[in-house]
């Protein structure tokens, strides 16, 4: 951003938000592959806008949405940042944006999977389970169908992955791996008893921790109704443990700490062999948008290493799925 | 130009980053990082790609009754098999196969340590 953003900013925080904004200063925060984060911060405050990257995945809501269903979120009890402000575009970032209150705490998946002292990260794990149990225990209303409409329950599944196909078709990518995993979960489909609000990307770099509590559950872009296996599924994946494939909860704890504590809330224990499905849709579904991400490379102004990369990570995610798949039972 | 100068040139390259860049530049190392992992993919596709056609061509072989011609158009027919629901019990050991030969490229060091 440069002198002219930063100017136009401070307008927007001094009338619509009513604070003085003395010298305030501009970061880009880490992570935004998708949507970028930027560090708004004074002496007085410090806030979080967030705008589309160049490269947002078909997949992603717009920032609209995701401004609308944080203000949801938070009215709900959920540990989101209070959503401020919201400007759609066009505008002086060209970029639909908008500002909320900065949440402190680390996201840094490969920090939180180290954290030495056993007793914190058991904490912490629980924590995690049962705020995953708040969020599937949102009631559906008016306000939320509007933002995000219900599929049909018995379809939802089968539709899914019919979308997978089509999206590897539109992808125009040789996958043989990964169409077998597909046609697996066709044969194997489980039953799906009610949908719940799945947060979409609940691993463990979207979630804040500060201490030993989590302070913040970020990125709801990929936010729907779904079976609350889906989140459970994402979170436990090998693909998500950064490395540290022992703690099956996020590289950071247990399955049991995690299952138990969403089941305190919940009263639904969901034991870790019903994960095998779940497991292998993260996969796939991960190395869908490994490679989308990968395409829109080719359509931004400026070549980003990043994106060009994530292609090459589907091999290790399709070896993952074959692990998978061929555990016995 | 020789294929072997090229290689030359890109493990020196990593050299570079690895041993001059990345003690220095704290701030960049994630950048650096990125950098030499395409560095090795592309020292791994250099070296691979030629073995590996030859590979796939006779791992996907191994499930067709007739001679193959085209290793890309033979794959989108066993894709076609699979999608199907034609699966034969060779299926799940060619998807391993021809895996490993991804990883070869992608995973070079993984794969060289078995």
């Amino acid at each position: 951003m440069n002198a002219n953003h930063i100017l136009q900013l401070s307008g927007i925080l001094q009338q619509n938000l009513g604070l003085i904004p003395h010298e305030i200063q501009l970061k880009k925060m880490s992570g935004g592959a998708i949507q970028e984060n930027w560090l708004v911060q004074s002496e007085d405050f410090a806030l979080v806008l967030r705008k589309n990257a160049e490269s947002s995945v078909e997949a992603s809501s717009d920032r609209e949405q995701e401004f609308l269903l944080l203000d949801r979120l938070y009215h709900f009890g959920i540990k989101v940042p209070e959503p401020l402000y919201f400007e759609k575009s066009p505008n002086f970032l060209n970029s639909d944006f908008f500002i909320m209150k900065k949440i402190d705490g680390v996201t840094e998946g490969h920090k939180l999977v180290r954290i030495t002292e056993e007793e914190k990260r058991k904490k912490i794990t629980k924590d995690i389970g049962k705020q995953l149990a708040l969020i599937h225990a949102i009631q559906s209303d008016e306000v939320l169908e509007k933002l995000l409409p219900k599929p049909d329950k018995d379809q939802y599944l089968e539709n899914k992955l019919t979308g997978f196909l089509e999206q590897l078709d539109h992808l125009k990518r040789q996958r043989p791996i990964l169409e077998y995993a597909i046609q697996w979960m066709f044969n194997n489909l489980p039953k799906v008893d009610d949908l719940v609000l799945v947060h979409g990307d609940y691993r463990i770099g979207n979630i804040m921790v500060n201490d030993d509590q989590i302070s913040g559950i970020l990125d709801w872009e990929f936010t729907q109704w779904g079976d609350r296996r889906e989140d459970l599924g994402w979170f436990t994946s090998k693909c998500w443990r950064f490395g540290q494939d022992e703690n099956i909860a996020g590289g950071i704890g247990s399955y049991k700490d995690f299952a138990k504590a969403y089941a305190e809330i919940s009263d639904i224990y969901i034991p870790e062999f019903e994960m095998k499905f779940w497991h292998v849709l993260s996969h796939v579904r991960w190395a869908i948008i490994a490679m989308q991400q990968s395409d829109r490379n080719n359509e931004t102004d400026t070549p980003s290493l990043e994106l060009a990369l994530t292609e090459f990570l589907v091999p290790r995610l399709e070896k993952n799925i074959l692990e998978i798949l061929g555990e016995k039972e | 130009m020789s294929e072997q100068k090229i290689i030359d040139l890109l493990k020196a390259s990593q050299a570079v980053i690895k041993n001059e860049l990345l003690p220095q530049l704290g701030s960049q190392k994630y950048n650096l990082l990125m950098l030499m992992r395409s560095l090795e993919i592309l020292q791994a596709y250099i070296l691979q790609k030629d073995i590996s056609t030859l590979h796939r061509s006779g791992i996907v072989q191994d499930y067709f009754s007739f001679p193959i011609k085209d290793v890309d158009e033979a794959i989108q027919l066993f894709i076609s098999d699979i999608r199907e629901g034609k699966q034969s019990d060779q299926t799940f050991e060619i998807l391993k196969a021809l895996n490993s030969e991804d990883l070869k490229i992608t995973e070079p060091k993984a794969a060289q340590h078995g």
